[in-house]
Order: structure tokens, then sequence, then C-alpha cells
């Protein structure tokens, strides 16, 4: 693939506030998303430090159970769609335009509104935690009974999650309207970056998802306040079918959350491997069948509810299913590795890290497929393991890797490799040591989401509860080694990894405020 | 797409075939949306 460079005119930019806050640019509104999402990112950590301190030995040690139950609700939407989910939305908004040689999104406007819905949703969701009642306590899943039952602080989670619905879907609207129509000439699909061909994929998930989640909690707020009984079981409604809506959204929204984070590593592997990735084809292929599968698998969430026979087979086999493209994606990275010139550079650390610990997660996933056994897991420490496995050790290393891996091409300055280095691996340490010790809680029986538990599983919450601290403290070393990059440091060429191919690291580094300004010509 | 504006917030510089095609994805994705979320809702109310 070669291109023409940038055009690398028109690089003045407006300054002060009104850059941020009136900004059409895709790099500023890029890096809007991503600094509001680390914010996020420490909020919800910040809340996980609660949870894991009640949690360090038996007995009730500083909040009361309501609290308890508020904090690990809160901490999962903020953490869902506060970080993991604006952290790639930030990074599409930076990468996408770069990679397919826009000048732009298409619908640069739109885009400032769909970042400025954020803050306010996010406002309201933690404002909730002061309202009388306090914030919505009954789990991110939002399940009836409770959440009709619940105070004010569910009224305003509903309002936020729709906001931040509704900026989720003017994102994908965006992005699918920019890679259908902005890509330079001669880039076909078939030559797209995987980046950009697994955020395609994505805005389709959010455009089909979400406005099933929007229809649910609109009739969650109905029930609470218009006398509608949809969920409400002493007017004749059912509160299982809210479970059936909430999962058709909530088990692709999954996949929204790993699939731009598989696109980087496809990004990252064949730059430090020095090799093209193995099996494009294949890669695309196995993304769109993730996206398709995820839609019929969604009451593998909701095995103990009591469904025929009939659908927990469907379910079971439809959800072990999703192993044979994953492992198409998994084969290919490990084939793009083999046999390559492999240096281990901090992206590469990441993107290594996700694929080993993303995949322990499938495998425990496969676990909880298996109807019989989802009857022992359902509802244990054994859960939280595995998703936690999957979002953090997926989701957020992919986006880790993914800063680390453009922070050069976005501020002009290599980081600094020994400060991420140490990030990496104290992050590595302080997840796993975090985690999974959950699962030999959730095998043995704790139950999740409670503040206290049996003394028989003291030992494996005490080293849980150690590595949560180890894990949070790790990401201040993040957060220095990005501001030491922007204020300085070693000058970034415009390649900047000696394996770099693709139309983004055909522009200066830092990238110019406009760029591809005249399309390059791809061949 | 021969040049852009300054902040390019208007599209002036992208060609008439990629605005139009801008808007017909626009339009088809924001009709599939509505019915996506009304279905959600009269689903259950004819059930």
């Amino acid at each position: 693939m070669t291109a023409t460079t940038a055009d690398q005119h028109h690089d003045h930019h407006p300054t002060g506030i009104t850059r941020w806050l009136f900004t059409t640019n895709h790099k500023d509104i890029g890096t809007l998303y991503l600094w509001f999402s680390f914010t996020m990112f420490i909020i919800g950590g910040l809340m996980a430090m609660i949870i894991r301190s009640e949690l360090f030995e038996p007995g009730l040690q500083f909040v009361d159970p309501l609290f308890f139950n508020q904090m690990t609700t809160v901490h999962a939407l903020v953490m869902i769609f506060g970080a993991a989910m604006p952290a790639f939305v930030g990074l599409a908004n930076w990468q996408i335009p770069l990679m397919i040689g826009a000048p732009d999104m298409a619908l640069p406007r739109l885009n400032n509104w769909s970042f400025w819905l954020l803050p306010p949703a996010a406002t309201l969701l933690i404002a909730s935690l002061f309202v009388p009642g306090g914030a919505p306590a009954g789990g991110w899943t939002i399940y009836p009974p409770l959440s009709i039952q619940g105070g004010m602080g569910v009224d305003f989670g509903i309002l936020a999650l729709h906001m931040m619905g509704i900026s989720s879907i003017m994102g994908s609207i965006n992005i699918i309207a920019t890679i259908m129509n902005m890509r330079a000439p001669g880039m076909i699909l078939m030559k797209l970056p995987m980046f950009v061909w697994t955020w395609l994929i994505t805005a389709f998930l959010l455009v089909t998802c979400i406005p099933v989640l929007a229809g649910a909690i609109t009739m969650l707020l109905t029930d609470r306040h218009f006398g509608t009984h949809f969920f409400d079981s002493s007017g004749g409604g059912d509160p299982v079918m809210f479970q059936h809506i909430f999962w058709f959204f909530g088990h692709p929204e999954v996949y929204i959350l790993i699939l731009p984070a598989f696109g980087v590593v496809s990004q990252i592997i064949p730059t430090f491997s020095r090799k093209p990735l193995f099996g494009y084809t294949s890669m695309v292929f196995a993304t769109a069948t993730i996206a398709f599968l995820s839609f019929i698998v969604w009451a593998h969430h909701m095995f103990t509810v009591g469904m025929p026979l009939t659908g927990e087979l469907f379910f079971m086999y439809s959800t072990m299913l999703i192993a044979i493209p994953t492992s198409v994606k998994i084969f290919n990275w490990v084939s793009t590795m083999w046999r390559g010139s492999l240096t281990f550079e901090t992206p590469m650390l990441y993107a290594i890290g996700m694929v080993f610990l993303f995949t322990i997660g499938g495998f425990s996933g496969l676990m909880l497929a298996i109807v019989p056994a989802d009857f022992q897991y359902h509802d244990t420490y054994f859960v939280v393991a595995h998703f936690h496995y999957v979002i953090f050790g997926g989701t957020i290393l992919g986006a880790l890797g993914a800063v680390y891996f453009w922070l050069p091409k976005w501020t002009g300055h290599m980081y600094n490799e020994t400060l991420g280095k140490w990030h990496f691996w104290l992050t590595v340490i302080g997840m796993n040591v975090t985690f999974f010790p959950q699962h030999f809680l959730g095998l043995a029986g704790m139950p999740r989401r409670i503040p206290d538990y049996a003394l028989q599983f003291a030992e494996f919450n005490m080293v849980s509860s150690l590595g949560a601290f180890l894990l949070g403290l790790s990401q201040i070393i993040f957060l220095i080694n990005v501001l030491k990059t922007i204020k300085g440091g070693e000058k970034a060429s415009d390649r900047v990894w000696e394996g770099s191919t693709g139309l983004e690291w055909t522009v200066p580094s830092p990238a110019p405020y406009h760029t591809f300004a005249t399309p390059p010509v791809v061949k | 797409m021969d040049n852009v504006t300054a902040d390019n917030r208007t599209g002036a510089g992208l060609d008439a075939r990629r605005r139009a095609g801008i808007r017909k994805t626009v339009i088809v994705v924001v009709v599939f949306v509505v019915c996506v979320f009304a279905w959600t809702i009269i689903g259950r109310l004819i059930n």
C-alpha cells in the first residue's frame, strides 16, 4: 500500500476553551474522548478500590451494604459506558480518518455533539449517589423488580444511559458514514486496516443493540412513573421479559467492547512482528461471524430462569460456536508472530498480554456456556473473574496498547519505554492477582455482589484486594508517562515504528491539525 | 474531494457524490435505529 504524503497546510487551529467546546476536528474530539475515558477509568477504579477494601476481610468494615451495592452497580456502568466505550470511540476518531485517508469524519458537527453529551450523562450518573435513596443498586443489568422499586437514583441512571446511548448511536452513524463514503481513492473495503474493519462491524452492532436498550429502559421508566406494567408482575407484566430484552442488548455489548480491541491487536502484532497480518480475509469474516453470533446467544446469561430444555440447548451450542471464529483470530495472531522478527516494545507487550489474558476469559466463558455447569457458577465470583478477564484483559489492555502504539504519532514524542514496561508488568501482575483467585472463590460458591462473606473465603479475598490496590496504583505510572510524552521527549519519526505500514504513518509526527486535505491514492 | 475548508465544518470541500452517499447512509441508519427502538416497545404492547 503506497500513498501520497498528507497535505501539511492548514495547521492553524483555534485556541483556548472554545477550541475544545466547539471543535469539529476529529483529532481534537478524539483527544476529548480519550481524556474523558481516562477520567471515568479513574472514577470507576476508585469505586473498585472501595469494593475491594470492604472485601479485604470478612465482616462489614467501611461501608453499609446498600452503599456497597451502589458501588458495584455504578462501578460497572461507569467502566462500561464511561471508560471502555468512549476509549475506543476516541481511538476511532483519531485513527479512522488517518487510516482511510479522509480529511475528517463525515459528520464533524454531529461528532462534537456525540462527545459533549457524555460529560452531562456521566455527571448525572455519579450525581445519583447523592440523591435520596442513593444510586441504582440492583446491578448494572437494572433488572426489575429492584429497578422498579428503587429511588430517584434509578431515574438518574436511566436518563444517563439514554444520553450515553444517543451519543453512541450518533458516533456509530458517523463512523459508518465515514468508512462507507470517505475512503481514499483505491482503498476498497478489503484493503481497510483491521482496526477500521472491526470498528465498522462494531458500529453496526451499536446501531442494532443500543435502541433495544433504549426501548427496555424507556419501558422501565414508564413502569416506574406512568402506571404501565411491562415488567411488573403485580400488574401482569413479566420481569423475565426484561432480562431477555436486556441481554439481547447486553451480549452484543460485550463484543462492542472487545472487537475494536481485536482491531488494535491486529495492527500492533504485524508491526512488531515485521510481517503482514496472517489471514487478513479470515480475520474480517471471523469478526463479522462473531458479530452475527452475538445476537443469537443472549439467553446464556439467564439459564437459571427456568427456560425450556430446547432453549437451553440452543443457547449453549450457539455460545460454544463463538469459540470457532474467536479461535481463528487467535490462531492468526499467533501465526503472524510465528517466525517474525519480533521486538517487545510496550504496545507489543500489551498486544501479547491481551491475546493471552483474553483467551483465559474466553475459556472460562466456554465453561459458563455449559448449562449444567452454569447452574453451579451462576451469580458467583467465577462470573466476576470471567468477565474481568474479558473486559480488563481484553478491552482495557487493548486500549492501553493502542495509546502506547499511536501516542508518538499524536504527540510527536516517544513515550518513556522503561515507564511503559513498568506500567505493563505491574498492570498484568496486578490484574492476575486480583482476578485469578476469584475463579476459586466462585467455584467454592462465593456469591457476587455481597459486602460480607463466610470465613472460608477470607484468604483469596485478601489476595484479590491486594492485587486490586497494585492494579489501581500502577495506573499512576501510565498518567505520568502520557503527561511526560505530551510535554516533550525524544522526537518521534513520521513512521515511528520500523514495521509500520498504513496511511497514518505517512503523515508527520505529530499529525498536523488537518491531514489528507488532498486525498492520497492507495494502490 | 479536492479540498477542505479550514474548520471542515460544512463539508463544502466534499464532492457531490460523497455528500449524497453520506446523506443516504445517514437516512438508512437513522430509519433502522428508529424501527428497532419502536419494535422493542411495540412488540411488547402487542404481546
